[in-house]
């Protein structure tokens, strides 16, 4: 069974938030992330499409709710930016709701992926999805899964 | 005057898979330069898969003609046996596309496998054939060497390979296992561990579980992160399929088996599919990836069906 807790970021404190986000296994975050992941994604994409900031473990418990936040974006002009440099783990369903998004974007755009670890990169080429036009993957730290808190 | 080419259909032969038996050094060396002295006279695209000191051999006695061959190091395309089909795969895929014969030398079967590597390696070999059934004009020549290996280890070099080359000769073997037994499930026994570490039950929402009882099991036996953290993925991919296509549960149990470590996911399911985890993907975004990836990602992999359900254990072995 999979159970999917929404708190509104709005309404709470950062320190109780960060609390709540310790007792579950994943964390999906929506909108304009923190402002230096929003700078960035505004090089990237023209216009402000929102940011997607995904973290956590993404198995196939979780990939449902990750199609149904990631398609909420996909209706914007820019290119989608997600960035996953908070998953901690990812699993090959995971990685095929990125690419069924990548290729359900019109033509011209783009799913654009920041700091993806070596072992994304790595499960997207092994699985045969690494040369989808629509799908870019910039390469960042080597930072692995399960790695310590800190790596950045 | 004016000429005209007549393009007709040439019959191309079917794939030949030849097993080649020698008792010496001087012999391996004669049997696998014939070879590819037939395969550079022909001008054929020639892919070699050998221990590194064998290639080293042949690139001496091949001298300036070495740089028509491909070489490739057998420990590393080789050393977990799922992943040389593929290799094979690639390279056919390649010379068909350029049109006539080719031929390759691959030799996975060493005294030095471990018990469970040549179970693995001797499915492989049968594999082969089911694999390019359908591949015409490719010859694979595996050598095989008899003094230093089990008499049963060549008996089943007779099963696997439909043609055997010994001093030069080649003749027909008696005892070829034709391919519906090859791909039937396959049922060889596997060992029942004598000490498990760990063991728990696969259901749906609990993999987070099961990744980090993996985790604390390879990191405290001495695993590195990197190799840690594939083998959490191969498990959970196979966790993944118990869920999905094993009757929607199943059984973990984790354990040290000198030198390696062992994951097992044990499930209801059947695997019928007897290439599963060696075709390549196909383009779409469809499953069956889980033991692609495994077997990319792990050092072994061991893929059974019984009546009672399907076992998949997977290996990793400390660097």
């Amino acid at each position: 069974m999979t159970g999917v807790c929404q708190y509104d970021t709005r309404l709470f404190p950062d320190q109780l938030l960060s609390r709540l986000v310790d007792v579950h296994s994943s964390k999906i975050a929506i909108g304009p992330g923190a402002t230096r992941v929003t700078k960035r994604a505004a090089a990237v994409a023209e216009q402000d499409a929102g940011e997607l900031v995904v973290s956590g473990e993404i198995d196939i418990a979780i990939k449902d709710f990750l199609w149904t936040r990631l398609e909420e974006h996909l209706f914007g002009q820019a290119d989608v930016v997600v960035d996953v440099g908070g998953v901690s783990f990812i699993d090959v369903s995971g990685c095929r709701v990125l690419v069924r998004a990548a290729k359900s974007l019109p033509e011209g755009r783009r799913l654009v992926l920041t700091n993806p670890t070596k072992q994304l990169v790595r499960t997207l080429s092994v699985c045969g999805w690494a040369d989808h036009p629509q799908l870019v993957v910039n390469d960042g730290p080597a930072c692995g899964l399960y790695a310590q808190r800190g790596c950045a | 005057m004016s000429t005209s080419t007549v393009v007709g259909v040439i019959p191309q032969d079917p794939f030949r898979h030849e097993a080649m038996l020698y008792g010496s050094q001087a012999e391996f060396v004669d049997g696998t330069l014939d070879f590819i002295s037939e395969g550079l006279a022909a001008d054929e695209p020639m892919l070699v898969v050998l221990a590194a000191p064998k290639i080293d051999l042949l690139k001496e006695r091949l001298g300036n003609q070495a740089g028509r061959v491909r070489f490739a190091d057998m420990a590393k395309v080789g050393a977990n046996p799922a992943r040389i089909i593929p290799a094979w795969r690639e390279f056919a895929d390649e010379s068909s596309a350029r049109g006539g014969p080719f031929r390759g030398i691959g030799e996975p079967i060493w005294a030095g496998r471990s018990p469970d590597e040549l179970v693995e390696c001797q499915r492989h070999e049968a594999l082969l054939n089911l694999a390019f059934a359908d591949t015409t004009a490719f010859r694979l020549l595996c050598p095989y060497d008899t003094e230093s290996l089990d008499a049963g280890v060549l008996e089943e070099a007779h099963r696997s390979h439909p043609s055997i080359v010994e001093a030069a000769r080649e003749r027909e073997s008696g005892i070829y296992r034709d391919l519906d037994e090859v791909a039937a499930p396959f049922d060889w026994p596997l060992p029942e561990p004598t000490h498990v570490l760990v063991q728990l039950a696969v259901e749906p929402g609990n993999l987070a579980r099961a990744r980090r009882a993996v985790v604390t099991f390879a990191t405290e036996a001495g695993l590195g992160r990197a190799k840690v953290e594939d083998l959490v993925l191969a498990v959970n991919e196979v966790a993944t399929n118990a869920l999905v296509h094993g009757g929607g549960w199943g059984r973990l149990r984790l354990w040290r088996q000198a030198p390696a470590l062992v994951c097992e996911v044990r499930d209801g399911g059947r695997i019928d599919d007897p290439l599963v985890g060696r075709l390549p993907p196909p383009n779409g975004e469809e499953g069956g990836r889980g033991l692609w990836l495994a077997s990319h990602l792990c050092d072994l992999v061991q893929v059974r069906t019984f009546a009672s359900g399907s076992v998949v254990r997977l290996h990793m072995r400390p660097e």
